[in-house]
Parts: structure tokens; sequence; C-alpha cells
């Protein structure tokens, strides 16, 4: 019985290292910060039509993406099908507790209190494995949010 | 029986290459006919509205092969241009996928990137023809007084589909 400990122990150890175990509950944790029409970061849904508006496909260098353009929100694609990328512009959606239409200031606070470190200064964020990208009007404000998977 | 499986497969021989002929006509060998229009209507309507002039990868690569000045901008994201690598001495100035998504910031560094001189030969390409951050960016640089802007519709899928060299 000690033999098989032996074994695991190093092995979840080295899972661990890896980030293999530490991605899986990271994308658990971004996704209750994800308030967009119910679409999940880093899922397999394969979204076509949102509340009967049907999505227009685009390729992309690394994979596809779906534009809702009466939602005001695109939903990018990996080659693997799997969310990678979540662009809203509409204000009654969220990222990070974040809305389109609030200043610059007041969302910069919060991504920052929400872990993220400044990574392409002064409108992109990073934090474990993805980024935030703010798109900021001559005003400061925040008028649409991406997030994306750095992989 | 052996004869009726010889004479099955004499039979599929003399349909493939019927088959395979009929499914290369058009204007790839691939097919893909239907996707090839959007992105030509596309490209048709961007070309007519962006006012900028566009160039061959064939012809680009003869230009840079001359050694005529050019400067050439991806408007990838960095992160793309990183991965994918970029055309010879390419600089970047990334643009979005869509006009909705441009910002003040988006073009102030495009316009630094182009630099002060107006009348020098631009190139603006991204990842492939139905790629519509190239028009973006040049579009904008016509608006704002350049005079020789040229988009490269094949970008950066083209260049390497012809074997040319890329920066990484």
């Amino acid at each position: 019985m000690k033999f098989p400990i032996l074994i695991a122990l190093p092995l979840i150890f080295s899972l661990f290292l890896s980030g293999c175990v530490g991605k899986h509950l990271d994308g658990n944790r971004v996704n209750d910060q994800v308030n967009v029409f119910g679409v999940q970061f880093l899922s397999d849904v394969d979204h076509r039509e949102i509340n009967g508006i049907k999505a227009v496909e685009e390729p992309c260098l690394r994979g596809y993406e779906r534009s809702f353009d009466a939602l005001d929100i695109t939903i990018g694609y990996g080659f693997d099908k799997k969310t990678r990328k979540i662009t809203t512009r509409n204000p009654a959606t969220s990222l990070f507790g974040i809305n389109p239409g609030v200043a610059f200031r007041e969302g910069k606070q919060k991504v920052l209190q929400a872990g993220f470190v400044e990574f392409a200064p002064p409108f992109t964020f990073r934090s474990n494995g993805y980024t935030l990208k703010f798109l900021v009007d001559d005003k400061d404000v925040i008028f649409g949010l991406t997030l994306e998977s750095l992989d | 029986m052996k004869k009726f499986v010889l004479i099955a497969a004499a039979a599929i021989l003399s349909i493939l290459p019927a088959g395979q002929a009929s499914a290369a006509h058009g204007t790839s060998p691939n097919g893909l006919e239907i996707p090839i229009e959007k992105a030509a209507i596309k490209f048709a309507a961007d070309v007519k509205d962006g006012g900028y002039k566009i160039v061959a990868t064939e012809e680009l690569k003869k230009w840079l092969d001359e050694g005529k000045k050019v400067t050439i901008i991806s408007s990838l994201p960095a992160s793309d241009d990183k991965e994918f690598g970029t055309l010879p001495a390419a600089i970047n100035g990334a643009m979005p996928k869509t006009e909705k998504e441009l910002t003040q910031s988006d073009k102030a560094n495009l316009l630094k990137v182009a630099g002060p001189d107006k009348e020098k030969t631009i190139v603006v390409y991204c990842g492939f023809v139905a790629c519509r951050r190239s028009h973006i960016g040049a579009k904008i640089l016509v608006e704002n007084g350049f005079l020789n802007v040229y988009r490269y519709p094949a970008g950066i899928t083209g260049w390497q589909e012809m074997g040319y060299t890329v920066s990484k």
C-alpha cells in the first residue's frame, strides 16, 4: 500500500508544478466573474445563437470568432473549440464586476483588486494565464472589455 | 468472386479521377468557393471604402528583394506576431478586428509607428484575406494624410504559404 502513495504524491506535486491542477481551478474561479449571457471561459459549449440572435462566424489565426452584433459581444474559440476569448461592449454584462460604461479609473481599481497586474500599460492587465484588456474611449470611459487566454 | 472483386476495384478506380476532377475546379483546388466569395465581397467593399492601394504577395517580395524602401506594419496583436512571426523588418501597429473595438490608443500607436514621413511607402498586413485589421489600419493612415498606403491581403498566412522567411 505504501508503494502507490509514494508514486501518487510526487505525481500530484508535479501536476501542481506544471500548472495543470492550478489552471483548472483558476478557470473555474474566472467563470464566477464572467457575466456575459451565460458564456463561460475555457468551456466547450458551442454558442451559435444567444437570446435569439444568430452569430456571424469569422476565422482568426488561433481558431474562429462568433460575433453577436445585436448583443455587442464576441466569443473567440480555439481550434480545440473551447472559448478562449470573450469581448463585450454590452453595459448589461460584466467581467470581474466591470461593466462597459464605467470610468477607466474605476475599472482599473477593480481589476487590480481582482489580482491582475499591469501587462501592456495602460489598458491591458494579466492574471494566471489570461489577459483582460479595456477598450477605452477619449473620455476615459471603458466602452468594452476583452478577456483572453494566453495559451 | 475473384472476378467480381476485380471488376469492382476497376470501377472504383475509374470513378476516382472523375470525382477528383469535379472537386478540383474553382478558385482554389481545395474548393471552399463560398468562404472565398464572402471574403472577396468584403475585401472589395473595404478597398473601395479605405482609399488605399493593394499589393500581392509576389509583388511585395519583389519590392523587398529589390531593396525598395518600405515600412511594413503588422496590424496583428503583438502576441500573434510573437507566435507566428512577422514579415521581414515589420513593426507592430496592432488593430482590432472590427471598427467597433477601435480605441484612440490604437490609433495613436499606429500613427506613432508609421512616423512623420507622409510620402513613404507603407504596407499594412494581418493574418489572411478575410482579416480586416489591415483594412482598419490602412484606412486610418490614409485618413491621416499618408499618401502611399498599401494593404497586403494574404498577410502572414500567404507569406508563409509561399515559403518566404519570417522574422521571429
